[in-house]
């Protein structure tokens, strides 16, 4: 276990070192200059060039990024150019409430999938099954901008069941927290749950076919254990690896989602610093979901190896 | 049992949201219009902070204990008044921090914490008068020598962005403790102007001396008391008891500032009783005009779509051709494409009603007529005009809009050629470099109107690209920003107004009208500055 788990980190290091040089080149490229903006609207060029040179825009490419990566490296982005804030300070503050969102959206995700994947795959061909393979396609093409705005007019506007925007944190009020959650989560979560239903019922219906399964029910287990405590857990594996690459999506996915419901989260943040050309909270947004999603994904290799001895030793 | 609820579940489901998408989300209802042209588009009002038709509820009528919540689309940049960033910020500062100057709902400039002012003979000393008995939020009392503490910290703090508003100041000097005198290194009357923005804002001294820090907490003498700030979110306050003003202490107990970035998100907000106000876009009124329990009002404010020109350039110095050019657009039709008609149409800078505003001749001088635009121009000997110009891109409404001016000037025989550039790049090709002959933009006022003058129109304005202007016009701009008296200011200001108009020295497409939303019960006034403030606002009692 041991092994793997250097191994597996040993390939994250090069893959978020890459990652850095792309968000660092690719900002250099976007055009819109930080410092007029900065500057204010009567501003004269001895006074933008000031600000220039006050953060370092004008210094070399490397330099900039060794100063920027060194900094980053012991946990500090550096901070915004338009509040002066630290933004590690305001992403942690807005982690909370993206990281709520994707938690629920995965479990109502699972909630839907788990069901329905294993529904379709034991009583395959049957109409259940067209139901869950037509539902998984429709999930899949909704956008989730159309699908939060549909749920919210349901129901916050029409049936008044859920609020229609806000967050409230977990610590200050558990059931508001759920309750301002549930439509963004149930947003995100379709198309999560639609990728997953297909990956589920896919390899369950393969492990169902295999021999071992047949000799469980010939021995004469019942068809509920065989199902659900056999062949699930064996099916499992594939799932639970795209399940890591949907922690990639619902990141990226609550940004429209946050916007749509109002949720103060990394979305609204990024989506502010990329209008505002706020250069070091761009860049430490996108570098922190890059680790987090890696590091996520490494925990998924992990758990795969866990979950079937075979990998550890390979 | 499993299985039969799983399935007819799903079916549910299903089958709900394909009737539920197919109803649509357009509200039936009576075509009771609730919208309500607000007081603020019509015809002059002086002063005053009322100004609204409606009849102002009486103080018993509101509920002392509600919390009053408005949606805004832009954080705040931050909370340290002299270096916050945007003018926006305004809306998140004003409520905690009164300024030297405050502005009425209509734009006018009143007093705030200087009780008055005065500007010497020779317009290079300005005398404040400090009002007594204003109380920070802290218990710090405000003096002369507090002012001048404010004032230095605005003109000298590293990464200040207000030391450019108040850079005609040379010098702070107090006179007694309640009179500051401001020496000016050239005649500047805009100053004021300034002061009633984040330049004027007063911070408690006490917190400035005990370097509290300025971007956690709003320590100001304004009606509300800072209670709570989560960036990017919101931030909350309460009544602030010992208000200077006893004649206007909050009718609301909490106030709450609500980022809310989507508009349809704010709408969904209103609509289920979530917040109490909020801007609307033109798109939505429609959507709203069957809810009874919403109302809204128009209100138009000092942005406006322009044309700027570089009168140095393609023929347009000569006035024949510029006035053919406004003759040829149709204005009502851009709006009515674009803004669902809700827009006012003036040749003038400033939107009717406002104090700079000349009522004494027509608002449109150039109706659309194309038969004059083309007598015009044969007149002036023109032919074929072809002309650049630059739009800002990625920004919706300016393509639309320039697609149609490139129609319409096309039938004259106008050549347009649509350049879009980076929003931020904008000010630097037309302005600095004019690299176009015009560019479509949108002006969004100025505290001072003699600055929109000034920077727009005077020879040497930064937004006057090729320098072009007329006599009278720079008589106006050196008369509204030298002359202390307000009356005869006023004067001057409504003269530039009217020679911009006259002599086409901006082409004022026209002034979208805002729509504000409130919810039932709520009383909420919008001001000209499109910052609104929250001074009278209040919850009325069921």
């Amino acid at each position: 276990m041991l092994q793997l788990l250097i191994r597996r980190l040993a390939f994250t290091i090069p893959i978020i070192v890459l990652a850095s040089f792309l968000v660092f080149g690719l900002l250099l490229i976007v055009p819109g200059d930080p410092a007029i903006t900065l500057a204010g609207d009567n501003a004269t060029e001895e006074q933008i060039e000031a600000i220039r040179q006050q953060l370092g825009l004008d210094d070399p490419i490397i330099v900039q990024y060794a100063r920027w990566a060194g900094d980053a490296v012991q946990g500090d982005f550096g901070d915004s150019l338009y509040s002066g804030r630290s933004v590690t300070k305001s992403i942690g503050e807005r982690l909370p409430v993206t990281m709520s969102l994707a938690l629920v959206s995965m479990v109502v995700a699972l909630m839907i999938a788990i069901p329905a994947g294993i529904i379709a795959a034991i009583r395959r061909g049957t109409w259940a099954d067209t139901t869950a393979t037509v539902g998984a396609s429709l999930g899949l093409a909704m956008p989730s901008f159309w699908l939060g705005a549909m749920l919210a007019l349901v129901f916050a506007l029409r049936l008044g069941w859920f609020p229609a925007t806000g967050y409230v944190p977990l610590g200050e009020d558990p059931v508001g927290w759920l309750r301002h959650l549930f439509l963004p989560a149930l947003t995100l979560g379709t198309a999560a749950a639609a990728e997953t239903t297909r990956q589920l019922r896919s390899s369950l219906s393969d492990v169902l076919q295999q021999d071992y399964v047949r000799t469980a029910r010939a021995v004469g287990l019942r068809n509920r254990v065989v199902v659900l405590k056999y062949a699930l857990k064996n099916a499992s594996m594939p799932v639970v690896t795209v399940l890591g690459f949907q922690v990639a999506f619902l990141l990226g996915g609550s940004v429209i989602v946050e916007q749509v419901f109002a949720l103060p989260g990394l979305g609204g943040l990024a989506i502010r610093a990329v209008l505002d050309r706020d250069i070091p909270v761009i860049q430490g947004v996108v570098l922190f979901t890059t680790v987090l999603v890696v590091m996520i994904n490494l925990l998924v290799d992990l758990l795969y190896g866990w979950l079937n001895p075979k990998v550890r030793s390979a | 049992m499993f299985r039969t609820v799983n399935r007819s579940l799903a079916a549910t489901v299903m089958a709900s949201a394909l009737v539920i998408a197919a109803c649509g989300g357009t509200d039936d209802g009576d075509g009771d219009s609730s919208s309500d042209t607000a007081a603020t588009t019509d015809a002059g009002s002086e002063g005053g902070a009322e100004g609204n038709g409606q009849d102002t509820p009486a103080d018993g009528d509101f509920d002392t204990d509600a919390t009053f919540v408005y949606a805004y689309p832009i954080g705040v940049s931050r909370l340290d008044p002299h270096r916050a960033s945007i003018s926006q910020d305004g809306t998140t500062l004003f409520p905690a921090y009164d300024r030297i100057v405050h502005l009425a709902p209509q734009g006018d400039l009143i007093p705030g914490l200087a009780e008055s002012w005065e500007f010497s003979d020779d317009g290079l000393t300005l005398t404040l008068q400090i009002r007594d008995g204003v109380t920070f939020h802290d218990g710090a009392t405000l003096d002369a020598e507090g002012v001048k503490t404010n004032l230095d910290r605005a003109r000298n703090l590293e990464g200040s962005s207000v030391a450019t508003d108040l850079g005609a100041v040379s010098e702070v000097t107090v006179v007694d403790p309640q009179t500051v005198e401001l020496t000016l290194s050239q005649p500047n009357v805009s100053i004021i102007g300034s002061l009633a923005d984040r330049a004027g804002i007063m911070i408690s001294p006490q917190a400035l001396a005990d370097e509290v820090d300025l971007d956690e907490e709003m320590v100001g003498a304004g009606p509300y008391r800072m209670t709570g700030h989560t960036p990017g979110a919101s931030t909350t306050y309460e009544r602030f008891d010992d208000y200077w003003d006893t004649d206007n202490i909050p009718n609301v107990a909490e106030l709450e500032v609500r980022v809310i970035a989507d508009q349809v998100a704010r709408l969904n907000a209103l609509r289920t009783g979530q917040i109490s106000a909020t801007q609307l876009g033109q798109n939505q009124v429609q959507e709203v005009e069957g809810d009874d329990t919403i109302d809204v009002t128009l209100n138009t404010e000092l942005q406006y779509f322009y044309v700027v020109q570089n009168r140095a350039r393609a023929g347009q110095d000569d006035l024949r051709v510029r006035q053919a050019m406004m003759h040829g657009l149709d204005r009502e039709a851009i709006c009515d494409a674009l803004l669902f008609g809700l827009c006012q149409l003036t040749d003038q800078p400033f939107p009717p009603g406002y104090f700079a505003y000349d009522d004494s001749i027509d608002d449109v001088l150039y109706p659309y007529d194309p038969e004059l635009a083309s007598s015009l121009l044969d007149e002036a000997g023109v032919t074929d005009l072809s002309v650049s110009m630059l739009i800002p891109a990625g920004l919706p409404t300016y393509p639309e809009m320039s697609e149609i001016i490139q129609a319409q000037w096309g039938e004259l025989g106008i050549d347009v050629s649509i350049e879009p550039a980076e929003p931020t790049q904008l000010g630097e090709l037309m302005f600095a470099q004019e690299s176009a002959d015009n560019m479509l933009a949108s002006w969004g006022g100025r505290p001072d109107p003699a600055m929109t003058l000034n920077q727009r129109m005077s020879p040497d304005g930064f937004a006057n690209p090729g320098g072009h202007t007329t006599d009278a016009m720079v008589e106006a701009i050196e008369q509204s920003t030298s002359l202390g008296d307000p009356d005869e200011r006023q004067e001057a200001l409504r003269a530039g107004s009217r020679e911009v108009a006259e002599s086409v020295l901006e082409m004022v497409i026209l002034f979208p009208q805002i729509p504000y939303g409130t919810a039932e019960g709520v009383v909420f006034e919008p001001y000209l500055t499109a910052k609104p403030e929250f001074r009278n606002v209040g919850i009325l009692n069921n």
